[in-house]
């Protein structure tokens, strides 16, 4: 039967390109946005390596202090302080203008040709203090965070994240290693797993967290760690030690997880469009199928009449139909694979394999399922076909 | 044998009913070759199709070879139209994007016949119809004698016990209608097939055995 039908759809394949194009055009569209909603959700689930709740960022001027540093560290110690001596504040830290969420990166490499030199090609940073660990807590799979020992030592401290060790320190020892860039030399105390700070849908970058010096003039955030048990009080006091410490200096303050969920519901917009126009897209094909097939049919009443005469149960002319399509639909879908295997083979756009793989799968299950459930009512309208009508019509 | 017993054959639409066949009784004894004749729309094409098992009775009752087919269902009765009966239309009816050597095979492509028989059996009718060097050209390559000949190889090849013509020779020639009457006459002669065929041609029906005359539905003595 199945060579039956090839010989048939074979003959006609002038009448069935239109329809074949249609499928795999429309299986290379499912494939493209399933692959851009299938990298942002795996992005999305991987762990974003810290915490988010009870935190709050004040971003301050602090720029506006002028350029005595000893005004800067005197104004940080007491904003510390102060800060820590409110009732509900765990913890409180400094950082540069890199905070999670707040669409600002500060990426670094470093090329040299020193001995023992520790070249990367590029890297995210965070620089910030001791007590970031104690705000943020992430998760550390090697080392500690640094302390104050290591602050007072020969190198200044410096946090790296996996990926970092994994793409840039495979072959050496990554606890007690020192690494130089920006003309100054800094030893790893520790490793932390994730630190996805760009976001929920970003993609984990190799992270390099340096020690943040109290006599830095790179300051521009203070992070609060509350205890979970605060009321909504505390962001007033909050406010009232910053305004008391830092006089006219300007500041605003923002709930870490709130900023979260707001960046997140950005990222979702695109992903939710697209899956509507794909929706959109499949309610069109799938009229489109019912249209053409039912059609066709109606062209073919003759050739159902003769079939049923000939021996044709309904069920023969059922499957025959249903066959068909399934038949032109893996051809079609053969001619889109060729063009989709392509972004996997090629490393288009440096999605992963695996997500590429896993559209291709979809939308070929989407498109299939589609076709079959397209083609089950006119299939069975035609299986229904009289034969002495059809036969006498033609 | 084919025996119609008080056969009664009503059309119905919401406002119309119209009576194709009236209270019809006969038969077709085996091995016999019998014609139907009358006028247009008296009713002929549809006693064919009772025959055939293409259409149901409103009353009375088909009975094929001492089966009575009443209460067959649409999978059983396909399956016995199969096996027992083939069909010659007089439109050909071949599947235009089919090679002729696969409409002759379409009947058994449906009685589960292996490839290969299939191919087998069908340069065999094709060979008994003076075609089997036709067997890759496809209908539109062929004259209409020619096609009605792939239409009854078609008919045969499942060497099924009777054949239902309808108007075989209809859309030929006098020439080529002659040619297929003569392979209709040599399958009821050499091969014992029950021949019923439906035909406005006074001297074709006169080749046959008995003549069966239709009038408004009803048998004609």
């Amino acid at each position: 039967m199945i060579k039956h039908i090839l010989k048939l759809i074979w003959k006609r394949k002038a009448k069935n390109a239109f329809l074949t194009s249609e499928i795999a055009l429309s299986f290379l569209v499912l494939f493209a946005v399933l692959s851009f909603v299938f990298s942002n959700l795996k992005r999305y689930y991987q762990p974003l390596g810290y915490d988010t709740e009870d935190i709050q960022l004040a971003r301050i001027d602090f720029d506006a202090l002028g350029e005595d540093s000893i005004k800067w560290v005197n104004t940080k110690k007491a904003l510390k302080q102060e800060l820590n001596q409110v009732n509900g504040i765990e913890h409180v830290s400094f950082s540069t203008s890199v905070a999670p969420f707040e669409d600002s990166q500060w990426t670094t490499g470093n090329e040299s040709d020193e001995p023992g030199a520790i070249n990367f090609e590029s890297a995210n940073l965070i620089i910030t203090d001791e007590d970031y660990v104690d705000v943020y807590r992430p998760t550390l799979v090697a080392g500690r965070w640094y302390n104050d020992d290591d602050i007072k030592g020969k190198y200044k401290p410096i946090v790296v994240n996996k990926m970092f060790e994994e793409r840039y320190l495979k072959d050496t020892t990554t606890l007690g290693l020192v690494i130089k860039f920006w003309n100054d030399e800094f030893i790893i105390t520790g490793v932390v797993e994730y630190f996805k700070y760009l976001g929920e849908f970003a993609e984990e970058q190799p992270m390099l967290f340096p020690y943040l010096s109290e006599h830095s003039q790179q300051t521009s955030f203070a992070t609060i760690r509350t205890a979970s048990n605060v009321g909504p009080e505390i962001d007033k006091q909050i406010n009232d030690v910053i305004e008391g410490v830092m006089k006219d200096v300007s500041f605003n303050v923002s709930k870490v997880d709130e900023n979260r969920i707001r960046q997140s519901r950005r990222s979702w917009v695109p992903i939710v469009g697209l899956l509507s126009l794909c929706g959109f897209l499949i309610i069109n094909v799938a009229m489109g199928l019912f249209g053409v097939l039912r059609y066709n049919i109606s062209k073919r009443k003759g050739e159902i009449g003769l079939r049923k005469a000939l021996g044709a149960a309904p069920g023969n002319i059922n499957a025959q139909f249903v066959g068909e399509m399934l038949i032109l639909t893996t051809l079609a879908l053969i001619i889109g694979l060729l063009f989709a295997v392509q972004f996997p083979l090629l490393n288009f756009f440096q999605v992963d394999q695996d997500v590429y793989i896993k559209a291709i799968v979809t939308a070929l299950g989407i498109v299939y399922f589609l076709v079959f459930l397209c083609s089950l009512i006119p299939s069975a309208q035609a299986a229904a076909i009289d034969p002495a009508t059809a036969l006498h019509e033609e | 044998m084919i025996k119609l017993q008080d056969v009664t054959k009503v059309y119905r639409t919401d406002t119309v009913e119209t009576l194709a066949l009236n209270n019809i009784n006969l038969s077709v004894e085996d091995g016999e070759f019998v014609s139907i004749m009358g006028p247009s729309g008296c009713g002929k094409s549809t006693l064919l199709n009772m025959m055939g098992l293409l259409d149901r009775p409103s009353d009375g009752q088909v009975t094929i070879d001492e089966k009575e087919l009443k209460g067959y269902k649409e999978k059983a009765l396909a399956k016995f139209r199969n096996e027992h009966l083939g069909f010659i239309f007089q439109s050909f009816h071949l599947i235009g994007d089919l090679p002729v050597v696969d409409n002759v095979e379409l009947p058994l492509l449906y009685r589960g016949t292996s490839a290969k028989e299939r191919k087998r059996l069908a340069e065999e009718a094709l060979e008994a119809v003076g075609l089997k060097n036709r067997m890759k050209h496809y209908p539109s390559q062929l004259s209409g004698g020619q096609k009605q000949r792939v239409a009854i190889a078609r008919a045969i090849v499942g060497k099924p016990s009777i054949i239902l013509a309808d108007e075989p020779t209809g859309n030929l020639d006098s020439n080529l209608g002659n040619e297929v009457m003569d392979i209709l006459l040599s399958l009821n002669r050499d091969r014992k097939a029950t021949i019923v065929m439906v035909t406005h041609d006074e001297n074709m029906a006169l080749k046959t055995n008995r003549i069966i005359r239709l009038y408004d539905g009803s048998l004609v003595n």
